[in-house]
């Protein structure tokens, strides 16, 4: 027997007793997946999700409800959807955002809310430590410190001269203030002048990129955000347009085209939120399951956009790139 | 736009446009 074969094999050997477990007690688990934006943009998560609970014996149509509910594009929406998925007694909320946490911590202090995020759940005064986060809520949060000084230096060694940005965020996400304060002092410490644009919407997104076309910084800051992320293609071929070399803080931009990206990988958050969600549903508590970072955060370059901006790409940045696009 | 350098303090200005921002939250990130 190979090696792997026999891995596999051990691995369903030790699952079959926790899906046998849970057959046999007739449990039907019922969570609530919340998530802002549409299902045709952010379902990837909800099957990232799903998939993950499989591996811990939760299946869907068997053992396994799953509640979906996605807010669209308004923030606000989020918390009606929260109330909606307390009044269905489902026994645990799946938040997938901080704006999706936040509504559902606001529903409710005594449902089980588990998270993937990529801000400090902390200063979102989502939990109370990361060690013990002592309500209702647990999860995985996607950031570590030192991440919007990196994220500025990746945009200076590739841009020496730059001396002014700009940095997008979307004033609706709750997350706006602590993170617009983390990146202003990261570039009031490397001496970088930053100016602020906002959008909370599509319409709101066009006159922000009018007043950029004006402003034309030397380099963009996309703080992360499901609704600037489903407005992504927009933002990056504005960026190509007026060939501004941008940094995105989560990933999935890259790809899309934009230039580079640096963050947490998502999916592995939430497959290691599963966990939580699997154990909190066997019996324990969400207080007592410690907030987890991520000890590896990926740098993904597009050099087909670098070539497009006519930037060149310093061999040492591309050799610390988990994934180089060309 | 809003350049941001030229505040002089910028809680005050995320507090006149996030009235219910926390200001522990505000500030360097330090790992809690």
């Amino acid at each position: 027997m190979n090696r792997r074969v026999f891995v596999i094999g051990l691995g369903a050997v030790l699952a079959a007793p926790l899906v046998a477990e849970a057959q046999q007690a007739g449990k039907v688990a019922r969570v609530g997946f919340l998530s802002p934006g549409e299902r045709s943009s952010r379902g990837w998560q909800a099957d990232v999700l799903k998939e993950a609970l499989r591996g811990h014996g939760w299946v869907e149509g068997e053992n396994l409800v799953i509640e979906y509910r996605f807010g669209g594009e308004r923030y606000e929406r989020l918390r009606m959807l929260a109330d909606e998925l307390v009044r269905l007694k489902v026994d645990l909320i799946f938040a997938s955002s901080a704006p999706a946490a936040q509504a559902a911590k606001e529903a409710t202090a005594t449902v089980p809310i588990v998270f993937s995020t990529l801000n400090d759940p902390v200063r979102a005064s989502f939990v109370t430590s990361f060690a013990r986060p002592g309500r209702n809520m647990t999860g995985q949060a996607g950031f570590g410190p030192d991440l919007e000084r990196k994220r500025i230096g990746l945009l200076k060694e590739v841009v020496p001269s730059l001396s002014r940005a700009t940095v997008l965020i979307n004033p609706s996400n709750p997350m706006s203030p602590q993170r617009l304060s983390e990146i202003n002092e990261t570039a009031r410490a490397l001496n970088l002048s930053l100016s602020l644009a906002t959008a909370s919407d599509a319409k709101e997104l066009d006159e922000a990129l009018r007043m950029m076309a004006r402003a034309r910084p030397g380099g963009l800051i996309v703080l992360e955000d499901p609704l600037l992320l489903a407005n992504g293609k927009r933002i990056i071929d504005f960026a190509a347009q007026h060939r501004i070399p941008a940094v995105y803080t989560s990933l999935g931009w890259a790809e899309q085209g934009g230039l580079m990206e640096y963050a947490a990988n998502t999916r592995e958050l939430i497959r290691r939120a599963a966990s939580y969600v699997d154990r909190i549903l066997k019996g324990a508590k969400p207080g007592d399951l410690p907030i987890e970072q991520p000890t590896k955060f990926e740098l993904v370059i597009n050099m087909k956009t670098a070539k497009a901006l006519g930037l060149t790409i310093p061999p040492s940045l591309l050799l610390r790139a988990d994934q180089v696009i060309k | 736009m809003i350049d941001l350098s030229a505040l002089t303090d910028l809680s005050e200005f995320v507090m006149s446009h996030w009235p219910h921002a926390d200001l522990r939250a505000i500030g360097p990130y330090e790992q809690s």
